[in-house]
């Protein structure tokens, strides 16, 4: 086995990253699976398996680079110590030499730093780096030795194979973090402040470093005395050591004399978290490089709670967050891949469903744009919290007739057995337009039907016609409606039953529904169960073709809709219909009856965001101006229909642009649950801005 | 532009187009026929669909699908998961082909008491990131004159610290520090910043960070003059050899393996 070099992470060009490079010394051609294993279970699977580093995962490269050695094992060597820590007068009492790759030496003396370069090791280690990776920031070098121990400093580390993963986590800290220690060992501190991180000589509350994650009600000093925890009062019962921040003396191997922000962070006992001041440095320093932004967010149970959890996508990464109520945390990050495999792409489709039936949702993702061919993936749950690719269709599903750009595709249950399965419509890149059913089953997709050019009854399938899913009759599986304003010489809405012979049409409406007083070319259709009968509803709102804007109500009844309500120009309550006004159903009380999110940025002097509460046959409106708690509203923000907490319906709204994460609640009134910037994450006080 | 209100009065009208008929009572039963729709410039629809006729803007030039197979649901267990990696629409193969795009230099910079020296320079391709928060013990900052080119953090620079030793003495729990007289860090410039006019005016600063140093989006000014409390300059190297020239890494094979 020649040396060789394996690409662990691959999070985007070296010089936007941090580069963190593994190599190994002291290992044989037999050694090697050793190597792997160690760097799988101790970088990958646990410094990148934990908090800050697997929710920031996409920030680093990883490089593991394999050096074959002649021997096992690294040379070792043993110092006179003279019964001292002061290493000056030491001696070599004795050495074994080893034909290593890198010809480094275990010396297992805590004051020669456990162990050192051989005469070339600095040759060899450059020699490595600039033979198999691009770039290196962070350096790791394993030691086939099975002792503890370690070097650290100027952006390396160096272990033993007896080294686990949180004492790597501590030395990134160092490394990476630029933080110093947080425990203590002995002495007191006289000198000045200085430009650490994580510690302190100011105990005044206005002035103090980390003042924002302090709570008003906590005594500062909060721990007074050597390595001290809290003891200035009695200890709040709900106190956490890791996450709850004060002033503690002790830190940065003094004893007193220096403030540590908590009890016990990874700078302190390795073991726990980072705490709230160096995550938030760590999360602020590198956030360029993790690339991670708000615009592209989607709401999923993907967990089965039966509440709204969030896949972020990032362009080539994304995170899941699932939803603790009241908080969202982070349980995954995919880099450039999940496991399957699926590489992610900024042009990448997704379409969220309980595509298994299993009760939490997973992720089909489509991308015709980015790839020599489009591919169709579905992933699911890996087990752990994450994601793996189940299914893949490289541009085809056998029937299709090819994937193309402009596939575009729905989530619908079409035989009611409890799977979400996938409508396919293409208006674009052929010579007619095209619609197929795909049906899940289970762990992949094979399609029953595909429409050329028409769905017998609809009069021909055109470019511009819309797709929109709904049970309509409330058999348990859905059906779809299609709506065309621009290809003919009126406007059409035709309804389609889903059966097990395919897309049977019920209605078509040429022209007008009733009551509506004629269909235009700008009628937008918002599907919802409007008056809890069991069958989805449809709501049309125009504010394009008519001197005023309409909202229409039009009830399913089977085989087809019946007028319930109309309005022109206003809905009791929200002020005005208005050209641009935008809405997303949602079942917003609970009650079982789907209702109107309504929102506007163009045409007023603010923007509004307002609901619209169903009593089955109208609508009464309410909304909020310009804010929504601290949330800013304005043009870019984009909106997911969500279940944040509760029992019942869709009462949230998560709200997001490229910077910022909100959750509004609708349930009653309109209100903000939560506001994250750049990242999400729950500080016990305070905040990241 | 206007604000709503609550209870907005008439809506707003713009009489040059249509108006609706009047709304029927609600959850009244209407019937159809009584509507005259808007009209527009395409074909009314058929019942359905006219063979040999084309749909109106169909796609037209793109080619038709292939007959349809058909549907066949995958027998049990079958594996709807293709080998490999999706394939980019470029595959690149591996080698050193040099790719059009940017590319950056990394500089081997040794520091020995305030005199800094170039030891060793590679070319890595793929843009080159600029950070904008220093903290840690220090940073260095590559400038041309009063321009910035690339500033970089170094946190833990210039000290050696052995890990902590769990099961020692009490006075070896923590880590034990040795300041080194002799240390090297990594800068990193933009090659196309580096060129036979600028080279002998490139200068390497190294900085102690006095305080964290943060800013939205750094400026071009050097770090010294946009972090003037925060930065103390203890190193300097002013002009660099002209072994870093972009060409003459290239020349001797001194670029990096671009994956």
């Amino acid at each position: 086995m020649a040396d060789s070099m394996t690409v662990l992470r691959k999070a985007g060009p070296p010089g936007t990253k941090r580069n963190i490079v593994v190599l190994g010394d002291g290992f044989t051609a037999a050694d090697q699976p050793a190597y792997d294993q160690w760097v799988d279970t101790t970088l990958i699977q646990g410094v990148f398996g934990h908090d800050y580093f697997a929710e920031d995962a996409s920030a680093y490269n990883i490089y593991r680079i394999n050096l074959e050695s002649v021997d096992s094992g690294v040379s070792t060597r043993t110092y006179d110590e003279k019964g001292t820590v002061d290493p000056s007068d030491d001696t070599i009492a004795s050495e074994t030499a080893h034909n290593t790759a890198l010809g480094m030496i275990f010396n297992g003396s805590w004051s020669h730093c456990w162990l050192e370069y051989g005469a070339n090791t600095e040759t060899l280690l450059q020699a490595a780096i600039n033979t198999w990776v691009p770039d290196a920031n962070e350096i790791l070098v394993v030691l086939n030795n099975p002792n503890f121990g370690g070097c650290g400093g100027g952006g390396r580390a160096h272990v033993p194979m007896g080294v686990d993963w949180t004492v790597i986590a501590h030395e990134f800290g160092h490394g990476v973090g630029g933080f110093a220690d947080e425990y203590s060992v002995t002495g007191n501190y006289t000198g000045g402040e200085q430009a650490w991180i994580n510690l302190t000589t100011i105990t005044d509350r206005a002035t103090t470093k980390w003042r924002q994650f302090i709570d008003p009600t906590t005594p500062l000093p909060t721990g007074v005395g050597a390595g001290a925890n809290y003891n200035q009062g009695v200890r709040p019962a709900t106190w956490s050591s890791n996450f709850d921040v004060g002033l503690f003396e002790g830190g940065g191997t003094v004893s007193t004399g220096l403030y540590r922000p908590v009890e016990n962070c990874r700078m302190n006992g390795n073991t726990p978290e980072f705490c709230p001041v160096c995550y938030t440095s760590l999360k602020t320093n590198r956030d360029h490089e993790t690339d991670h932004h708000f615009r592209s967010a989607h709401a999923g149970d993907f967990y089965g709670t039966g509440r709204s959890d969030v896949l972020l996508h990032h362009g080539t990464s994304i995170q899941l967050f699932g939803n603790n109520a009241p908080d969202l945390v982070h349980r995954f990050s995919g880099v450039e891949r999940v496991p399957g495999s699926w590489q992610f792409m900024p042009n990448d489709q997704i379409v969220i469903g309980d595509f298994n039936g299993d009760g939490a949702d997973e992720v089909v993702i489509f991308n015709g744009v980015d790839w020599v061919m489009p591919y169709l993936g579905l992933l699911a749950s890996d087990g752990a919290g994450g994601l793996r690719l189940i299914a893949r269709y490289d541009a085809d599903i056998p029937g299709w007739g090819g994937f193309a750009r402009n596939d575009r595709f729905f989530k619908a249950d079409l035989n009611g057995d409890g799977k979400d399965d996938l409508i396919v419509v293409n208006g674009d890149d052929w010579s007619m337009t095209y619609v197929g059913l795909l049906r899940s089953t289970g762990t992949g997709f094979y399609l029953t039907h595909r429409y050329d050019g028409d769905i017998p009854g609809w009069g021909g399938l055109a470019r511009h016609d819309h797709f929109f899913v709904g049970d309509l009759n409330g058999d348990g599986k859905d059906d779809l409606v299609i709506f065309n304003g621009e290809d003919w010489s009126m406007s059409y809405v035709g309804l389609f039953r889903s059966q097990a012979s395919g897309l049977n049409m019920t209605a078509r409406y040429d022209g007008d529904i009733p009551g509506w007083g004629g269909l235009a070319r700008h009628d937008r259709l918002f599907l919802g169960d409007f008056d809890g009968d069991g069958r989805c509803d449809v709501y049309i709102f125009n504010g394009e073709d008519w001197s005023m804007p309409y909202l229409g109500m039009f009830g399913s009844v089977g085989s087809g809709l019946a007028y319930v309500n109309r309005y022109d120009g206003d809905v009791p309550g929200w002020g005005g219909l208005a050209r641009h006004d935008d809405f997303f159903a949602a079942d917003l009380n609970g009650n079982g009856r789907c209702d109107l999110w309504a929102w506007n940025h163009q045409d007023w002097a603010e923007e509004y965001l307002g609901r619209m509460i169903s009593s089955g046959t109208g609508l009464s409106a309410g909304f909020a101006a310009d804010w929504v708690g601290e949330w800013n509203l304005g043009p870019a923000d984009r909106f997911e229909v969500a279940r944040f907490s509760g029992k019942s319906g869709q009462p949230s709204l998560y709200v997001h642009n490229t910077d910022w994460f909100g959750v509004i609640s609708g349930r009653r009134g309109i209100g903000l649950d939560r506001i994250y910037y750049r990242w999400i994450h729950s500080y016990r006080y305070g905040r990241n801005w | 532009m206007i604000k709503k209100v609550k209870r907005g009065g008439a809506p707003r009208v713009d009489n040059s187009r249509p108006s609706k008929p009047p709304a029927p009572a609600a959850g009244s039963r209407v019937r159809a026929g009584d509507v005259e729709p808007p009209a527009y410039d395409g074909p009314r629809k058929p019942d359905r669909k006219e063979p040999g006729r084309s749909n109106p803007h169909s796609g037209g030039e793109g080619p038709s699908k292939p007959a349809q197979e058909p549907a066949r649901r995958p027998r049990a267990g079958a594996s709807d998961l293709p080998p490999g990696d999706q394939i980019p629409p470029k595959a690149r193969r591996g080698g050193r082909a040099r790719p059009a795009g940017e590319q950056y230099i990394r500089l081997r910079v040794r520091v020995r008491g305030d005199q800094l020296s170039v030891l060793d320079s590679h070319l890595v391709d793929g843009p080159l990131g600029q950070i904008t928060g220093f903290s840690g013990a220090n940073a260095y900052e590559v400038s041309v004159g009063d321009r910035l080119l690339h500033a970089g953090s170094l946190p833990d620079l210039g000290l050696q610290r052995s890990f902590a030793n769990p099961n020692g003495p009490a006075d070896q729990r923590g880590h034990h520090f040795t300041d080194r007289s002799t240390y090297e860090f990594m800068a990193r410039v933009p090659a196309h910043e580096v060129t036979p006019e600028t080279i002998d005016r490139i200068a390497i600063r190294l900085h102690r960070i006095k305080e964290e140093a943060r800013t939205d989006r750094l400026g071009a000014a050097p770090l010294a003059e946009q972090f003037a409390r925060q930065v103390r300059p203890v190193a300097e190297l002013v002009g660099l050899p002209a072994s870093v020239l972009p060409e003459a890494i290239e020349e001797r094979g001194g670029r990096t393996p671009s994956l």
